[in-house]
């Protein structure tokens, strides 16, 4: 009779420093998986680790020597005694260790609900652990099937859709005016961190041209130089403002950067072809009024981040859905599988 | 035999309505899988909507677009024509769940009506009622579907105005396509119309020994030209585009549906449907 057991944290379980301390970098990974199938009670096993969490699946047929061989591992790889990491880790067995996986797989147990990098981190984990030969066919079926519930959850709700950052948010605008943004351009005003972001997200979603605009031409030329782009004078911005379809501004100044007379101008300049406005700056660097002329969208932070909190409600909507299929797949999994050889019962010890 | 045709046309009717719910469903579930079978419904309406148009020219052994009944019953088939061949160019199922209801009423429209086959009188026994026609209704599928981008391109603009986002943000494509395929589509509307109204001319002077004869259909077709003129010209020398192109795409679907069944049923006259 074969256990799955579950030992790990997660953000919510565990401060950052101490989920530092148990997460296994990729080369730690292979001695970490070496190590504990030196224990000869455990049969399988698989670590999952990521920034918010780290998990070590393990299949035994024993409980208790299970959990003990589980903790001497982790303290050792802590380096800190069992007492003192004892309050930060769950533990999970059999059914409810399904029903976690699948909810992790799925995207419900993330600190951003929904967002798709742990199904490849599950996946990741899962083709690490086969290749050093650690899985046998219970945790193999168990991570297959996860895998499987992931991709279900992800193609039958929209719990991955709409975007919930500022810089993502904006693409997402973007694509619903502009076609396609390849041959777009972008203009940048102020070198700033959040408009760095944002053409970053923006490069890596087609846009070719890059124009970065600042007070000290240096730094715009730095900018510049990151995405292959050009720089120019900050007086010079309304004859680029005619040539681009993005103008994200971020400067630090204390009044418009850019008036609504100016925009008005640009856009008879640009025979009124769309223009999207992003104002990431604080005090406000363009116009509010420059919203009300035709074919000129201008989103700033607030509108940004109205547009992501309605995303995230969204989001928490679909989750329930999500919740419905994995609850029906941990079912189907617990009775394909064979009913006593996993238990079911509880034991979550804190 | 006619008992037969009515059942087919009514089959058709739901395969149409099939077709639409297959679209809705695509629209609010955003599965592709819907849209695919929304549009294999469609072609296959289509199919079966061909065979009985050309049934009902067999019956009068000629090109048999004369009364309500039959004209309703082409345009929807010219509708669903055009929208087939745009979906099939641009591969997005979205104006689908515009499109197909407006073929669904009027296909539905045809099918409770009477369908009775009357003798065609001789002046319209002409090939040139065939081109004249066909060429019109291509216009009017060219305008409707114009006309459905631009109820979308509105809905999206307030939208992404308002800075609020809802449900159907996420469904409807971007401004720009929007505004290129309606504007694609008008373009090919006005030149069916122009075509259309000087093939109606030329057979006017053959048939009635006049080019123009201010009937009020030739009048409000004149009128529609114009308004797509307008569109156009706007467009080309203004530069206008967006909202208030869409905006003029609408007023002209307006006064295409009074030109189609307006001008029959308020303002008789020579090319009415509806002539006792």
């Amino acid at each position: 009779m074969m256990n799955i057991q579950i030992l790990g944290l997660n953000h919510k379980s565990a401060p950052i420093e101490i989920r530092e301390k148990a997460s296994f970098s990729e080369t730690k990974l292979e001695t970490a998986l070496a190590r504990l199938k030196e224990y000869k009670v455990i049969e399988e096993c698989l670590i999952l680790s990521t920034c918010n969490r780290t998990e070590i699946y393990v299949a035994s047929p024993d409980c208790v020597e299970g959990l003990d061989c589980l903790w001497d591992f982790i303290s050792r790889s802590m380096d800190m005694p069992e007492s003192q990491i004892k309050k930060y880790f769950y533990i999970l067995e059999n059914k409810f260790a399904i029903a976690h996986l699948f909810r992790v797989a799925a995207s419900l147990d993330s600190m951003i609900v929904g967002e798709t990098q742990i199904f490849g981190q599950v996946k990741d984990a899962y083709f690490k652990a086969r290749e050093k030969n650690c899985l046998g066919r219970n945790l193999d079926a168990v991570f297959e099937e996860a895998i499987r519930v992931g991709k279900k959850v992800r193609t039958q709700t929209q719990i991955g859709k709409g975007a919930i950052s500022t810089s993502t948010a904006a693409i997402e605008l973007s694509r619903k005016i502009f076609e396609s943004l390849e041959n777009k351009k972008v203009l940048i005003i102020g070198a700033g961190k959040i408009g760095e972001l944002t053409v970053k997200n923006l490069s890596s979603r087609g846009i070719k041209t890059v124009i970065v605009a600042n007070r000290t031409l240096i730094k715009a030329q730095e900018l510049a130089e990151r995405f292959c782009g050009e720089a120019i004078k900050f007086e010079n911005i309304l004859d680029y403002m005619r040539l681009s379809d993005i103008i994200i501004s971020s400067t630090s100044a204390p009044h418009f950067v850019i008036t609504a007379a100016d925009v008005a101008k640009v856009m008879r300049a640009r025979n009124n072809a769309p223009l999207f406005l992003i104002d990431l700056g604080l005090p406000r660097n363009i116009d509010p009024a420059t919203n009300a002329i035709e074919n000129v969208y201008l989103y700033n932070i607030d509108d940004l981040a109205q547009v992501c909190d309605a995303n995230l409600n969204q989001r928490r909507s679909e989750a329930q859905k999500a919740q419905q299929i994995v609850d029906s797949c941990v079912e189907l999994a617990l009775k394909r599988m064979n009913p006593e050889r996993v238990r079911e019962e509880e034991s979550i010890i804190k | 035999m006619n008992f037969s045709y009515h059942t087919i046309f009514n089959l058709l009717v739901f395969v149409y309505v099939s077709s639409a719910i297959g679209y809705f469903l695509f629209f609010t579930t955003q599965k592709k899988k819907f849209g695919s079978l929304g549009f294999v419904l469609a072609f296959s309406g289509w199919i079966l909507h061909t065979g009985l148009v050309v049934y009902r020219c067999l019956v009068f052994k000629s090109f048999a677009v004369s009364g309500l009944y039959e004209s309703l019953s082409f345009f929807a088939w010219v509708i669903v024509l055009v929208y087939l061949i745009s979906e099939f160019r641009h591969k997005q199922h979205i104006d689908g769940v515009f499109v197909l209801p407006l073929a669904v009423s009027l296909a539905a429209y045809a099918s409770v009506i009477n369908s009775d086959i009357k003798p065609l009188p001789a002046v319209l026994r002409s090939p040139w009622m065939a081109v004249h026609v066909t060429l019109c209704f291509l216009s009017y599928a060219c305008f409707t579907l114009a006309f459905c981008f631009a109820v979308m391109y509105i809905w999206q603009e307030k939208e992404l105005k308002s800075r609020k986002v809802d449900v159907f943000f996420f469904r409807l494509p971007a401004l720009e396509f929007l505004d290129r395929l309606g504007y694609r589509a008008i373009v090919f509307g006005f030149v069916f119309l122009s075509l259309g109204i000087v093939s109606g001319s030329i057979w006017a002077q053959k048939a009635w020994g006049t080019f123009w004869s201010w009937d009020p259909k030739e009048t409000f077709s004149l009128i529609l030209w114009l308004i797509y003129l307008v569109y156009l010209h706007g467009r080309l020398m203004a530069f206008w585009r967006g909202k208030k192109s869409a905006r003029l795409a609408i007023i002209g679907f307006a006064i295409m549906i009074f030109t189609y069944l307006g001008v029959s049923f308020l303002l008789p006259g020579l090319h009415s449907y509806i002539s006792k």
